[in-house]
């Protein structure tokens, strides 16, 4: 009985293969961006853990200096002291390719007769198996076939770098196909320590300990050979650490991806109800039969369940497609804010694409439910008489806006939470989109009620019948404009915070960078350089020259892990720039150069619960030593935060650090353009980075910008579903009220005014829902702001209302409206009122 | 300018000066290929101003489809078809359609009533249609009908009987020349069929409308002017 069941209700489905298809499109459009941001994120993780893998092949540990490097005759001790351990050093630092203004590449130094010897069984593709080749030949090079390519190499050809010892001309020996290698060149050690005239040093020894209690006990056998500078650190905790900075950042996307299928499910529920009441005569005869309740419940929630299986691999094929062109995008982010890794593959788990075919079925199963239960009930209360009209909706409207009230108060719970996890802020988010989605069909079915008085039918015939259609049918058409308002409220709501984030970053960096001019190492690993110390030593002498400023940024253990630190040499002039959340600034200055005192990040200052008075502990040279905190001031260039020092303390604690980056400031009298023109003559040649203060701000709000450009597709493919949505509800009308177009047509209205009569209604729909999506969206800003930031980044910011992006974002929404009325208006259009009163 | 049809000598009806309705030659047929169904077969009426003409024959002898060739709501194979000064045959859908909105007044045999405007509303629609807005109209219909108290009901909270009245009142209202009502009697009980029918044919005899009316009840032949059989695509006179 089933199967006639089954077929009986399927015939009808393909009676209508548009209604069909948008319910198919809309589950595979929500499935296809949640897997395309999910597959997106996994494969960044995935390049980011190769990245390391890749050139430690199976080490477990790494030995670093905390500052400079390590003398070679460390791997020579360790090696003697504990001959069963796998050791390999390695050196590594910065190369210039091509001519004196090409760009640099990374240069690595490995030993690989120890990776050899330490990598029985290493994986594939990373460097100890392989490159025994490079021993003993000081001119050569293994390199990525993808960088020799882009720069038109190839095997056996040479590559000419320049470096601190000069000019070299490298034969390329093998390419790899390793995407997690690109821009970087392996040599043989003593090559590297020749190249980067570094003899007697390394920058790291690798170290493969076996796993358990031994290797526990071989590690701390290792860390007790170690001299007071250097360290034993556990790669897989780095790979771990990496993977923890991108955390929010992917968790934001998840949550962004996850509304593109919210919005897929308003489609899917949408369409369910078409095609439910265009088989309620079936149902009800059904029932007549003998049919139980139950049996049609489960004949239903079954097919939902088949509908998502069909539209959740179609999402899959859309979403791999999708995470394609998203990759660029993620790829970007993450090598401007947290490492520089070469992501090009689209990693393809199991379990994963397994987990979001699950929830693309249970999602439309769920979208599913509600309209299957509610026919069901009605068929049996109406019996055989079906009426497409359905005049229980204002109860239905009724209890819409109690559970309304509802999804409000449990948002608000989820706010009072004391929690500092992401997922009761993103659970409030969810809360009040739900809110307002129930709510839209209340407010749409108002504002139509009100307009039927305000427009006469006689002096506007088709106007006024489309606004009496919203009025008396407004259920399924409110159901789209939630889904279009969600899309725009979700719009709005990141395009103020985005703005208030743009406005903070830009005021900060305004108000920070005080020096006229900034002078930086050009590549993050470039220690090959001439130290920046003996650049400002040489600046400094300049009479352009009124004063520099310096930092060093390194990374040192606090007692709850590592951190980290900055140390700052400031004139008065870099004092005055930062801004303080909490504390006091003449205290911190008064103190700065003489007490033990250090000022915190506002992000540190959030994941440590500490404020001024406080202290923090750090292990330095002289053992744990704790640190008064006098100040927090707003940062927003590191999510985990930082510790600042003067560079005085940081130098007594931890020895002398190399400088990262120099302030410039003009002596009096002096143009910013002459202090340029001197400070570049004085380093020419030298690969460092000098820019004017204007420079810094740009490129940093064009990273900012390069961040926020996932974001901006992602909201557009909400929309795009959204205007499905609507088009979906407006040919189900179309349907549905096949027979009153013709006999509007019978009437004598022209197809101009058929078409404005569907147009009027998606007219009200865009504005309705474009207007409350206003409100609505700013509601959802201040939870992203003051919640979901707070929890994520640790930084706070003030509002900023960008009017007129939000006026763009509601022409766009009523934009959306209109143009997924288009179709349906057309179509409208094509009615013949013949066929339409054939069966009279 | 438009040419006047003479009556066609093979007309079931005799000939009259003016006649309102002419169709000539008409050819309508559906489906394709072998499925192919001739419905009407070189069909030739006319219809006299304030005439009633009952058309009779049996289900699915084309007396729906006569009705909507003349009424402009669709186009025939071959033929041609005059109301008034009006060539319908020679006429694109949009001037038929403002054709319909002046001339045509249908009333169906499911009602049709909008259920998304209320019964004023309804009456109020070829009104507006036609630029001739009027409230006063409106409640002089409304009393007519006998559905003063019902001006803001919904179709759906009205009976059959009810419904079909204002269906009347709609067709009506804005006095077309013509009125077209196919099998209006057709889903109400023999007691609100015969006050339906009254009340029909009052009512266009004081507008003063050509009545064309496709049915297979009895009682419309007595109060008809002629009785048209549709018969293998053909209209015979009935005695």
């Amino acid at each position: 009985m089933k199967l006639l069941l089954l077929r009986a209700s399927a015939r009808v489905l393909w009676q209508h293969p548009w209604q069909l298809a948008l319910a198919l499109m809309g589950i595979a459009t929500g499935v296809g961006v949640v897997a395309a941001v999910q597959l997106t994120q996994r494969s960044a993780q995935v390049a980011m853990a190769d990245a390391q893998r890749s050139l430690v092949g199976p080490a477990t540990h790494r030995i670093e200096a905390r500052q400079g490097w390590l003398d070679e005759a460390l791997y020579v001790r360790i090696a003697r002291a504990l001959p069963a351990l796998s050791l390999a050093p390695v050196v590594h630092g910065a190369v210039q390719v091509g001519p004196a203004a090409g760009e640099f590449l990374s240069l690595v130094g490995i030993d690989p007769l120890a990776l050899s010897a330490a990598a029985d069984g290493a994986e594939e593709g990373t460097v100890g198996g392989q490159w025994t080749a490079l021993v003993g030949r000081s001119d050569t090079v293994v390199m990525a076939r993808r960088t020799a390519h882009r720069l038109g190499l190839r095997r056996g050809e040479r590559l000419h770098i320049r470096s601190a010892a000069g000019r070299r001309s490298l034969e390329i020996i093998d390419l790899l196909d390793s995407a997690a290698l690109t821009d970087t060149l392996l040599v043989d050690l003593a090559s590297a320590q020749e190249i980067l005239h570094r003899p007697g040093v390394l920058s790291a020894i690798e170290v493969a300990v076996p796993t358990g209690a031994a290797g526990a006990k071989l590690a701390a056998q290792v860390a007790a050979l170690l001299p007071a500078n250097a360290q034993l650190d556990s790669i897989a905790g780095r790979i771990t650490t990496n993977q923890e900075l991108t955390r929010a950042f992917n968790t934001n996307l998840t949550a962004l991806s996850l509304l593109a299928l919210m919005v897929g499910m308003f489609l899917i529920y949408n369409t369910e109800i078409f095609l439910l009441l265009q088989r309620q005569a079936l149902f009800a005869q059904l029932r007549a039969l003998g049919v139980s309740g139950r049996e049609l419940t489960v004949l239903l929630l079954g097919e939902a369940a088949l509908l998502g299986l069909v539209g959740s691999v179609l999402g899959l094929v859309l979403g791999l497609g999708l995470a394609h062109a998203l990759l660029r995008l993620v790829a970007q982010t993450v090598n401007d804010l947290y490492a520089p890794t070469a992501i090009s593959a689209v990693a393809l788990p199991p379990a994963l694409l397994c987990g979001v075919l699950v929830l693309g079925i249970l999602t439309t199963v769920l979208a599913a439910a509600l309209p299957v239960l509610e026919a069901l009930r009605s068929t049996v209360r109406r019996g055989l008489v079906v009426r497409p009209d359905e005049p229980h909706e204002a109860a239905q409207r009724h209890s819409f806006r109690r559970l309304a009230y509802a999804a409000l108060a449990l948002g608000g719970g989820f706010l009072l939470w004391p929690s500092r996890s992401l997922i009761p802020g993103f659970a409030a988010l969810w809360c009040a989109l739900l809110a307002g989605a129930l709510l839209l069909p209340w407010a749409l079915s108002t504002v139509a009620q009100r307009l039927v008085r305000a427009l006469a039918l006689a002096r506007h015939p088709a106007a006024g019948l489309g606004v009496r259609l919203v009025a008396r049918h407004g259920r399924r058409q409110g159901l789209a404009a939630a889904a279009l308002m969600a899309a725009s409220a979700t719009a709005i709501a990141m395009t103020i915070m985005i703005a208030s984030f743009r406005i903070s970053v830009s005021d900060w960096l305004s108000q920070l960078l005080r020096a006229d001019y900034y002078v930086g190492l050009l590549e993050p690993q470039a220690d090959a350089l001439p130290s920046l110390s003996a650049v400002r030593q040489r600046l400094a002498q300049l009479p352009t020259v009124g004063a520099t400023s310096a930092v060093s940024r390194t990374r040192q253990r606090a007692a709850h892990g590592e951190v980290q630190v900055l140390a700052y040499d400031l004139p008065r002039a870099a004092q005055a720039g930062f801004r303080f959340i909490a504390g006091s600034a003449q205290d911190l200055w008064s103190h700065w150069e003489r007490d033990p005192v250090v000022m915190i990040s506002e992000p540190y200052a959030w994941r440590h619960g500490l404020a001024p008075g406080e202290s923090v502990q750090l292990h330095t040279l002289n053992g744990l030593v704790r640190f008064r905190v006098a100040a927090v001031f707003r940062d927003y260039a590191s999510e985990q935060g930082s510790i600042a020092l003067s560079r005085r303390l940081y130098t007594q604690h931890f020895g002398a650090a190399p400088l990262d980056g120099l302030g410039i400031y003009a002596a009096p009298g002096v143009s910013a353009d002459a202090l340029g023109e001197s400070v570049r003559r004085a380093t020419a040649g030298l690969p460092l980075r000098v820019q004017r203060t204007t420079e810094v701000v740009g490129q940093s709000m064009q990273i900012f910008e390069r961040t926020f450009a996932i974001t901006e597709v992602l909201r557009l493919i909400a929309l795009g579903v959204a205007i499905i949505g609507i088009i979906a509800a407006l040919l189900a009308q179309q349907f549905e009220r096949l027979r009153e177009y013709g006999v509007l047509r019978a009437l004598g209205f022209a197809a101009g005014e058929i078409a404005r009569v569907v147009l009027a209604q998606t007219l009200l729909l865009g504005v309705v829902a474009a207007t409350c999506a206003l409100p609505l969206g700013y509601g959802l800003a201040l939870v992203l702001v003051e919640v979901i930031n707070v929890r994520s980044f640790g930084w706070t910011m003030p509002i900023v209302v960008p009017w007129p992006a939000l006026g763009a974002a509601w022409l766009l929404a009523v934009l959306a409206a209109l143009s997924a009325g288009l179709y349906p208006a057309w179509r409208a259009t094509q009615v013949a009122p013949a066929a339409a009163l054939r069966d009279e | 300018m438009p040419t006047v049809i003479p009556p066609a000598t093979t007309d079931a009806t005799p000939a009259v000066p003016t006649p309102l309705v002419v169709a000539r030659g008409v050819v309508m047929r559906y489906g394709a290929g072998a499925l192919t169904t001739g419905v009407l077969q070189g069909l030739n009426f006319t219809a006299h101003a304030g005439e009633f003409v009952v058309v009779v024959g049996r289900s699915g002898s084309g007396k729906s489809t006569l009705l909507n060739l003349l009424g402009g709501m669709d186009q025939p194979l071959a033929g041609e078809i005059r109301v008034g000064l009006a060539r319908l045959t020679e006429m694109s859908e949009e001037q038929r359609a403002r054709f319909r909105r002046r001339t045509v007044g249908f009333v169906f045999q499911s009602f049709n009533l909008l259920p998304t405007l209320s019964v004023a509303e309804n009456l109020a629609l070829p009104l507006a249609l036609n630029g001739r807005a009027s409230a006063l109209r409106i409640t002089e219909m409304l009393a007519r009908l006998g559905l003063s108290d019902r001006a803001a009901r919904y179709p759906d909270q009205l009976s059959g009987g009810e419904q079909q009245r204002v269906a009347i009142g709609r067709a009506l209202i804005h006095a077309p020349p013509l009125v077209l009502a196919d099998e209006p009697t057709g889903n109400l009980d023999e007691d609100t069929a015969r006050q339906v029918l009254v009340l029909l044919c009052e009512m266009v005899r004081e507008t003063g409308s050509t009545l064309i009316m496709a049915t297979h009840s009895h009682e419309p032949r007595a109060l008809a002017d002629r009785v048209l059989r549709l018969q293998h695509g053909q209209l015979r006179t009935e005695q």
